[in-house]
């Protein structure tokens, strides 16, 4: 039965990020049909007559443009090119100009910088898509291909998901060329390279992989590049799609990547020595490696006095220790070593349990769904009637339950305490839950030595795994004395030198990250 | 492949196999706080639970047991030949299991206590749920289930009542012994045990009912007891003392009295042989601060101090002087372990002598040195209320 899932497995992946199997090859350049009213149908076949896509003729189909409404600026395009060609199509009625070729027009749109001379019909297809507006000639195989793009967007404003008492209050946004432009304010480097690629064959996605060249690893920027020039497939919608797909360990219940909606962490990333990739349409951007230690990090942590930062992260330790292990302990002591209990606390315990009727697992368990379906109704439900969720799952969960005896008093208070503590380190949300649910069942069976096995098994687990050949432990397994400098405690920045070594180092020929 | 498939299913026995091993929910158990061993009429030990009979929090009321009057205790007395067949005894009786590793208190009955600790000790060292710091205490004229079944004002469990009042080491004249301790002692021969004593005199109030004085045992068996003084004297000597009040006249007022509450006690005891006879001495250095006076004399003067002194040094040393003679002259029995000192330091000398050791221990000569310092005088240096308008 493994071996069955083993062999699907591999399959899949094979098909998905292979970049061996099933290799597109580059689609045969198409010349552009000579005259204007095959130029028509052609586009017109192309578009299958969407309603969206426009094609404007001068003067009995001499020049055509065509572009997609809504995705070009009409009123640049009115101004800086339906003019000089009215102009030009005059010219070549009269005869003036000898020759009726794109080239004739290109100086008279000379203000337009963003202009390119196209030859492929597939290429000026895709500009159409993209935004561009394009302009052919009867009688030229040369289409002229001008970038006057303007669409409504979302403008700048501050991440919700991680918000900042001291920082910087912007956010990435949908675009991408936005997104780019917030990182190169952060960081005015030359060094600073942006790289474009498309993926996703119907949606075709612009994604821009984006580093400091010299300071990033090489090879893990080249390792980042040719993952994404494998993703085989249809659409990429946001990030997180990206994410699965060039993850190191696809079924790995630990993110291996690191995504943030704001510019300042990102930069500290790049700087790090990090390789960031935009997606086109999300304010999400995917940092790599990304190491375990990145979720206790937040970019405040450098705003703040270190001495407080300090103090925050052990914080946050802490909490990520008892979002995951409360309610087994909880469990482990009252139903294996109630001789650990102080008698004091005993006796309130056993006072406030009795009459409940289930056991603190079932009592555990069914919170902790009960809870995540408050968490979850909070997040669907529409602003509006956000209100009604808590007082409903506050009244409900909180005080009714206990007041009916169904649950103890402690089991709530715990399970409030670990879904608090869940929300500081959020982006691990996922990991948090399966490890606190397992984590359940193990203490039920065999106690606090259950526990111990388990977080052994997760401790080895996360050992074995690698963010693009970084172990995803550093700098406490390879231990890296320098990191320490900047991981579970930060020291003042003046007395960080170095860029961090797990993630700059070269790693040796015996590498086995590329397979 | 296998060997992965082998691995998950050992583990999964693992865990399916050992089953839900000890996995008791705490609402299957009935938290013993105390335990009294009495004798029965036809010579069984009887032993009595005090158990917490919990609150139902689903009434709203969020009360701890804790602090519900002992009526809200469970209280099952049970006979047996021993103390474990006791102990089987009270499951007909009670739903629940009953849970020792929360137990603070054993009470044992005098009776109990002449026949000897060993009847009874067994099952308290065997046991893997008892807790080795368990107070003990005897109960003196009276039984150990009358003790357990007394309400008390505090409003607590009494049962817990009396270990916090034995861990109260401010008063200074009782015996705080725990469970490890009592083993300690029962495994040297030589060596005197003292447990604290619990008097009810007749009172049927848990706050009438005095914990002061010690009950030795010579060979695990009940002996006699030591009076206030004489276990102050004791825990002067074994460097017990945290804290007590030494109650010594006023050396500038005839008639009047001054206490000393001393803060602080270190006490040193030698022992050595000499010609084959022990010679025992007792060193203490205590300290203390002027907590009381009557009348309306200045004491901050060097020569009052030193009255002071020199008074409260000298009623240490009666009080150990005291409870020296009753170890040596009552019950011929060594309660300050010197012969073990014997033992580590003369140990070939002392193996010619173990033989007649009470005998020479009886007989030996020990000093007794008290060096007694006041450090402060309270809050003030001189009384606010004068006699005359002469200072003086």
């Amino acid at each position: 039965m493994l071996g069955d899932f083993k062999r699907y497995y591999r399959a899949m992946r094979l098909k998905a990020v292979d970049g061996n199997m099933n290799e597109e090859e580059p689609k045969a350049a198409v010349p552009i049909p000579t005259s204007s009213a095959e130029v028509k149908t052609a586009l017109e076949s192309a578009f299958n007559g969407s309603f969206d896509f426009v094609i404007k003729a001068f003067e009995g189909d001499i020049v055509l443009m065509a572009f997609i409404e809504g995705l070009v600026d009409k009123l640049l395009i009115s101004e800086s090119i339906v003019a000089p060609i009215t102009q030009t199509v005059n010219e070549f009625k009269t005869g003036r100009t000898k020759e009726k070729t794109v080239r004739c027009l290109k100086p008279k749109l000379a203000s337009l910088c963003n202009m390119v001379e196209i030859t492929d019909f597939n290429e000026c297809v895709n500009a159409i898509l993209s935004g561009c507006t394009v302009i052919f000639v009867d009688g030229d195989q040369t289409a002229l291909n001008i970038g006057l793009r303007k669409f409504e967007k979302r403008s700048i404003s501050e991440p919700l998901s991680e918000t900042v008492s001291r920082g910087s209050r912007e956010g990435f946004t949908e675009d991408i060329q936005i997104n780019m432009t917030l990182i190169r304010r952060m960081i005015k480097d030359g060094k600073l390279v942006f790289e474009l690629l498309t993926v996703g064959r119907i949606t075709k996605t612009k994604v821009s992989i984006c580093y400091l060249k010299g300071l990033a690893n090489q090879e893990i920027i080249d390792e980042t590049r040719k993952r994404l020039k494998n993703i085989k497939t249809e659409a990429i919608l946001e990030s997180g799609y990206i994410e699965e797909y060039i993850s190191d360990a696809p079924l790995s219940i630990f993110p291996t990547v690191f995504n943030s909606e704001r510019p300042e962490s990102v930069a500290g990333k790049l700087l790090e020595g990090r390789v960031a990739i935009l997606c086109d349409g999300t304010p999400n951007v995917l940092t790599v490696p990304n190491l375990f230690v990145d979720y206790l990090q937040y970019a405040e942590d450098y705003n703040n006095r270190w001495a407080f930062s300090i103090i925050i992260r052990a914080v946050r330790f802490f909490a990520f220790a008892l979002s995951t292990m409360a309610p087994a302990y909880y469990i482990a002591i009252l139903c294996f070593h109630q001789d650990v209990i102080p008698f004091k606390l005993l006796v309130t315990l056993a006072s406030s349990m009795e009459g409940v009727p289930f056991s603190p697992i079932i009592e555990m368990l069914v919170l902790t769904a009960l809870f995540e379906i408050i968490k979850e109704s909070g997040l669907r439900i529409s602003r509006a009637m956000g209100q009604a969720v808590s007082i409903v799952g506050g009244l409900i969960i909180g005080q009714a339950a206990v007041q009916a005896g169904l649950f103890s008093a402690p089991a709530v208070v715990i399970i409030g305490a670990t879904s608090l503590s869940a929300f500081i380190i959020s982006k691990l949300d996922a990991p948090v839950m399966i490890i606190r649910i397992s984590m359940m069942i193990a203490a039920n069976i065999l106690g606090i030595l259950g526990i111990t096995l388990l977080t052994t098994g997760f401790l080895a687990y996360m050992c074995s795994l690698k963010s693009f050949g970084v172990p995803y432990l550093s700098p406490i397994t390879p231990l890296c004395g320098k990191d320490m400098k900047d991981s579970f405690i930060r020291i003042p920045i003046w007395a960080v030198f170095e860029r961090p070594e797990t993630i700059t180092r070269r790693y040796g020929e015996n590498d086995t990250r590329s397979k | 492949m296998k060997k992965i498939t082998v691995c998950v299913l050992l583990s999964l026995m693992l865990m399916l196999l050992s089953g839900c091993w000890n996995n008791r929910n705490i609402t299957d158990l009935s938290i013993v706080t105390a335990i009294g061993l009495d004798k029965a009429a036809d010579g069984n030990i009887e032993l009595t639970l005090q158990m917490i009979a919990p609150l139902n929090q689903s009434s709203s009321q969020l009360v701890p047991a804790l602090s519900t009057s002992s009526s809200s205790a469970l209280i099952v007395s049970a006979e047996g030949a021993t103390v474990f067949d006791a102990v089987r005894n009270v499951i007909p009786k009670v739903s629940k299991k009953a849970y020792f590793s929360q137990v603070r208190l054993i009470v044992i009955s005098e009776d109990i206590a002449r026949e000897g600790l060993d009847n009874i000790w067994g099952f308290f060292e065997r046991d893997h749920e008892m807790e080795k710091t368990v107070r003990v205490i005897v109960v003196k004229n009276d039984t150990a289930k009358s003790i357990l079944e007394v309400s008390s004002s505090a409003s607590r469990l009494s049962g817990v009542e009396i270990a916090d009042t034995i861990d109260n080491e401010a008063f200074g004249k009782n015996i705080k012994i725990e469970g490890f301790k009592v083993s300690e002692f029962l495994s040297k021969p030589l060596t005197g045990l003292l447990i604290g004593v619990i008097d009810p005199n007749g009172a049927e109030e848990l706050t009438e009912m005095k914990v002061e004085g010690g009950a030795v045992f010579k060979n695990a068996k009940l002996a006699g007891f030591l009076d206030n003084d004489e276990a102050r004297g004791y825990l002067f000597a074994s460097n017990q003392t945290r804290s007590t009040i030494l109650t010594i006249a006023n050396p500038k007022e005839p008639g009047k009295l001054v206490s000393i509450e001393v803060i602080g006690s270190k006490s040193k005891l030698t022992a050595n042989l000499e010609h084959g006879k022990p010679k025992l001495g007792i060193k203490i250095k205590a300290f203390g601060n002027i907590g009381d006076e009557q009348g309306s004399s200045d004491l901050t003067n060097f020569d009052a101090v030193k009255i002071l002194e020199s008074e409260s040094e000298e009623l240490i040393a009666e009080n150990i002087r005291d409870m020296l003679k009753k170890s040596q002259q009552t019950y011929d029995i060594d309660l300050l372990n010197f012969n073990d000192m014997l033992y580590k330091h003369h140990y070939y000398d002392f193996e010619k002598i173990k033989e007649n050791w009470n005998e020479l221990y009886a007989d030996a000569d020990i000093s007794v040195n008290v060096e007694f310092t006041i450090n402060r005088t309270g809050l003030i240096t001189k009384p606010a209320y004068v006699q005359s308008m002469l200072y003086k």
